[in-house]
């Protein structure tokens, strides 16, 4: 009788909680489980969506080349371009914004007038849309563009230098404006983590003679230090699968110096069709995220301090 | 002392205040562009102020029969109220389950849910476009909005929020004979209120922003979002640059305006998601 | 029965346009249906907007067909709107399509998002050549599209720069060292030596220095007899050099990587910003009639596209085919005759509306000279804007030599690659030389890879 009970109770539970998931549940496995494995399958054929006028015959449309996606991936000069720049992304913007990000939201949770205001000014660009953003960049960087007029203005520059088309110049403004993005969340994180850091061991500090900045090595990178882990690994994640600076930038001037990962992946599906090899690629980028961050979780012992 | 003090903090405030200000200059190098008139904005010898200030790029922006900034807020705002709203009780509803209710398989499908935070919809953009011209949400403001119904950060944050709230609270409502959706929607759900606002922001940032789904799937004018609205006057023939800055300054300034009214929930939003690694 | 009408009406109502033909060939019988009468509704695609000449034509089609709805569409002609086209024809939505340029027309073809036709052009006994002059337009042998617009190539002048440098009558050929020198002549300084307006421009596409090669050979200037591609050819070599010293060594054309970088194009810099004093163009004299955006206080002049020596054949002198247009609807549709009725109707007799924005219809059975009268209405309007005589004798003349392309191999991936390539020389990254020896490797796999 009591077990009847029990598995009664037990029934109840597992329609009640499956009840709850459901919406979530159903999402999952329709926009994200689905497709994911549709990915899988589609890197090792050759298919243009495209082409497929009826579902029911879709067999016909594709064909089943085993690993040559792969393996035209790394003879496939431009993308293996965009993982190099990517990567070039990735190690100037997150070192810089995470840096900067912690000396201004030291700066900001010390003593300071006009502290909201102040806040508010590094917090407009990452909650602004990216595309109006690069609007703007461009349009910054442009030949007869604001940056070339400053840098001539002050004498650096003999000629307007070409930022969008210049292979060696052509990252340039994208670093600039993935570091004036990000930054804003950098500091507000930080600023949190700080807020944390109990003010007795500054005191303890202050006593024994420390001086600000060993302070600020010796007690506050440590004490940061697992916020510093989650921003690497949220900001390198966000980095690889770059987009939206990218193309805003790559519109038009044809050259492989400044494209990105998700960019080619994007320009594979959507601009020559080739909606097989556009999902090997995409499986690659996948790869490349979950190396990463298990390399950062296996690092984590050396540096992060709970 | 209290004179030193006070000079720190304003050598410090004055360093900060010189990033600050270099952070800004882009975005009023912006509004200040919006208002000239096309020669203007190349003029050789530059100026920050328009000469004539021209409010009537703001109107031509708006009011464009072609694609209309007025529309593509109304576009923006939809997909985010609705992305926003169904997301925040689809998340509240599984972290509930996966916190409070014991059913068989609850920790497969936690992990499963787990795993996904590191894979970014990118990686997905081939089948979902496949799927959605399939099912006929191609062209269609939904294949926006759906994807935002799933998001495993907001059921893991609320799901540790749920298990912090005391298991007493539902005794005592079991006890008069409430069930679990009467535990969920009129006595833990409110509790959760600091939370829910701290996630509608982050989902307002992303779906208010969004640049690629739209991208791929709203082609036609009509359905165009705000930032596409920008990427047509970029890529438009004419390259107006002062409408270009009228249409990015369009979409910044309410989104700034929101923030600075409700600053605290942006910060603690934003800070909640970073809590710990 | 259908045929008899059709020549009956086609007797009488072109006696005209028939007698221009040598053989007296009978170009037209197969365009009416036999009942106008048919009704439907029909969306038709196009880059160019109802006040660019659409509307006039649409008009024009119902007043033969007066029960075809024919809904325009205008989509963007860059990589953003041909997606949304492709996605658009997959969603049922496009009808009728005009596709502008080869290699996007190519992509179509190849992902079958055209009907194929080449049944129904059998049925109706089509001549492709007849009509079109050319049938090299095929994929796998089928027929999707008819090349029924084309371009024109010249150069447009600023008469006020080119009187002001005392350069005397406009040429009626002329090769690329006079180009050159013209431009050097018509570049204007500032006080401290630095350009102040570029004498000459190419085109803001990076492939124009290819067409000095194509107006020599008359076809396919990416590819060689043999299949392989052209990029190592002297000429083609010569043509990237040249370019490369006048935009960067001698400053007197407008440097491409600016129109790239900061996507200008060339009717801006010739008509808006004034930084160009002439410009190679296909497309000038559609912006010219524009006085709300491009309004201009000089004359525009014409000279024709460049020749490498003198009595040369000039292959870029007529006009090329540049638009295709097919059907995009199911056949099963119920609306299909109705699409198919527009389709010959535009591809013939509607095609002259084209030269309303700038293109040139290529239809043989086009009365010629419309151009003009549909760009300015008037003569006497039209000298306003532009030098008539030099005007009527560059401009869309059908009848000169004209290039065309019929080898695709790889073409999508060659083009691109010629872009990026391209820019590498221009942007002085690399030598033209060394820029086209790369390129010539890459673009040789992308065919070999293709075969």
């Amino acid at each position: 009788m009591a077990r009847k009970h029990r598995n009664q109770n037990q029934i109840k539970e597992n329609i009640a909680g499956y009840a709850f998931v459901m919406p979530a549940l159903v999402t999952y496995v329709l926009l994200i489980a689905f497709p994911f494995f549709l990915t899988l399958i589609l890197s090792f054929t050759k298919f243009n969506f495209l082409k497929v006028r009826s579902l029911a015959k879709l067999g016909k449309y594709i064909s089943w080349i085993g690993l040559d996606n792969f393996r035209t991936i790394f003879t496939d000069r431009r993308f293996v371009q965009s993982i190099g720049n990517t990567f070039v992304y990735a190690l100037t913007t997150v070192p810089v914004s995470i840096v900067l990000g912690l000396v201004i939201a030291y700066l900001l949770n010390g003593r300071v007038f006009c502290k909201k205001p102040l806040r508010l000014a590094f917090f407009i660009p990452y909650i602004s849309s990216i595309v109006a953003l690069g609007a703007v960049f461009k349009f910054l960087f442009r030949e007869d563009g604001l940056v070339n007029r400053a840098l001539m203005g002050l004498g650096w520059i003999a000629e307007p230098w070409k930022w969008t088309v210049e292979p060696s110049l052509s990252k340039i403004p994208i670093i600039f404006l993935v570091i004036w993005t990000s930054l804003g969340y950098v500091m507000i994180i930080y600023m949190a983590a700080l807020q944390n850091v109990p003010r007795s061991l500054y005191e303890a500090a202050t006593i024994d003679g420390a001086s600000g900045f060993q302070q600020f090595t010796r007690i506050t990178l440590p004490m940061v230090s697992p916020t510093t882990f989650y921003l690497v690994i949220v900001r390198l994640i966000a980095i690889f699968k770059i987009f939206g600076s990218v193309n805003v930038f790559t519109m038009g001037s044809s050259i492989a110096s400044n494209t990105s990962i998700v960019q080619e992946i994007y320009s594979s599906a959507f601009s020559d069709y080739a909606h097989g090899y556009a999902s090997a690629q995409s499986v690659v980028l996948l790869l490349i995220i979950i190396f990463f961050t298990a390399i950062n979780f296996g690092g984590q012992k050396k540096w992060v301090h709970y | 002392m209290k004179k030193r003090e006070f000079s720190i903090t304003l050598v410090k405030t004055l360093i900060i205040a010189v990033f600050a200000l270099a952070f800004l200059l882009p975005l009023i190098w912006m509004v200040t562009s919006s208002l000239k008139n096309t020669n203007e904005v190349f003029a050789g010898n530059w100026q920050w102020l328009p000469r004539e200030w021209k409010w009537g790029n703001y109107a031509a922006v708006w009011t464009d029969p072609d694609v209309s900034m007025f529309k593509a807020y109304l576009n923006t705002a939809f997909i985010t109220v609705i992305g926003t709203v169904a997301q925040l009780i689809i998340s509240s509803m599984a972290a509930y389950a996966f916190a409070k209710v014991r059913f068989q398989g609850k920790q497969v499908v936690f992990v499963l849910f787990l795993a996904t935070m590191m894979m970014p919809t990118e990686v997905t953009i081939v089948p979902r476009f496949i799927l959605f011209k399939t099912v006929g949400l191609y062209n269609n403001l939904w294949a926006i909005i759906l994807p935002h119904f799933f998001n495993a950060t907001a059921i893991f944050l609320l799901r540790q929020f749920y298990i912090g709230l005391p298991d007493d609270l539902m005794e005592a409502a079991k006890i008069d004979g409430a069930g679990h959706l009467r535990i969920f929607g009129q006595i833990l759900m409110p509790l959760t209120k600091a939370s829910l606002i701290s996630l509608m922001v982050l989902s307002f940032i992303s779906c208010w922003n969004e640049y690629m789904s739209p991208l791929i799937f709203l082609i036609k004018k009509p359905l165009y979002t705000i930032s596409q609205v920008i990427r047509w006057y970029m890529l438009d023939d004419l390259q107006r640059y002062d409408l270009n800055m009228a249409a990015a300054t369009s979409a910044i300034v309410p989104v700034v305006i929101l923030f600075i009214f409700c600053q605290r929930y942006f910060v603690e939003g934003i800070a909640t998601s970073g809590v710990k690694g | 029965m259908k045929k008899v009408l059709c020549l009956l009406l086609a007797a009488l109502m072109l006696l005209p346009t028939l007698a221009a033909f040598a053989e007296g060939e009978d170009i037209t019988s197969w365009i009416l249906e036999d009942d106008t009468s048919i009704s439907g509704e029909i969306s038709f695609w196009m880059p160019f907007k109802g006040s660019q000449g659409m509307d006039a034509l649409i008009a024009d089609f119902n007043s033969i067909y007066p029960n075809i709805k024919v809904n325009l569409n205008t989509y963007n002609n860059n990589s953003d709107g041909n997606l949304s086209v492709n996605t658009s024809i997959l969603a049922g939505e496009v009808d009728v399509l005009a596709s502008f340029g080869l290699s996007n027309a190519y992509k179509r073809w190849e992902a079958g998002l055209y009907v194929d036709l080449t049944d129904l052009v059998e049925e109706e006994g089509i001549d492709l050549v007849a009509n079109w002059g050319s049938d090299a337009f095929k994929y796998d042998d089928c027929i999707y599209t008819f090349p029924c617009g084309g371009l024109s190539y010249y150069v447009a002048i600023n008469m006020n720069a080119w009187n002001a440098a005392g350069l005397g009558e406009l040429p009626t050929e002329w090769t690329w060292d006079e180009y050159f020198a013209a431009s050097k002549a018509m570049t204007e300084y500032n006080e401290d030596g630095t350009v102040k307006v570029y004498g000459g421009s190419s085109y803001h596409s990076q492939n124009y220095y290819t067409y000095v090669y194509g107006s020599l050979v008359g076809k396919n200037a990416y590819y060689d007899e043999d299949g392989t591609c052209s990029f190592d050819n002297p000429v083609i070599i010569k043509a990237l050099q040249d370019e490369y010293n006048a935009e960067v060594v001698d400053k007197i054309w407008f440097p491409k990587s600016i129109y790239r970088g900061d996507n200008l194009q060339a009717q801006q810099t010739f008509l808006v910003e004034r930084t160009c004093n002439s410009s190679l163009t296909p497309n000038m004299v559609r912006f010219l009639p524009d006085t709300a955006n491009y309004g201009v206080d000089f004359i525009t002049g014409f000279a024709p596209w460049p020749v490498i020596e003198k009595g040369q054949t000039n292959y870029m002198s007529g006009v090329a085919p540049f638009s295709h247009a097919g059907i995009c609807m199911d056949p099963d549709d119920e609306d299909f005759p109705a699409a198919w009725a527009f389709l010959k109707w535009y591809s013939t007799y509607g095609v002259k509306y084209l030269a309303a924005a700038g293109h040139q219809p290529n239809w043989k059975g086009t009365e010629p000279g419309s151009a003009l009268s549909l760009l300015f209405g008037t003569e006497e309007e039209a000298a306003k804007f532009v030098d008539v005589e030099s005007f009527k004798r560059v401009v869309g003349v059908s009848t000169n030599p004209s290039y065309y392309e019929d080898e695709l191999t790889a073409y999508s991936k060659v083009n691109s690659l010629m872009a990026e390539y391209t820019m590498y020389a221009l942007n002085d990254v690399m030598t033209p030389e060394a820029a086209l020896a790369e390129l010539t490797k890459l673009a040789d796999e992308a065919i070999a890879a293709e075969r």
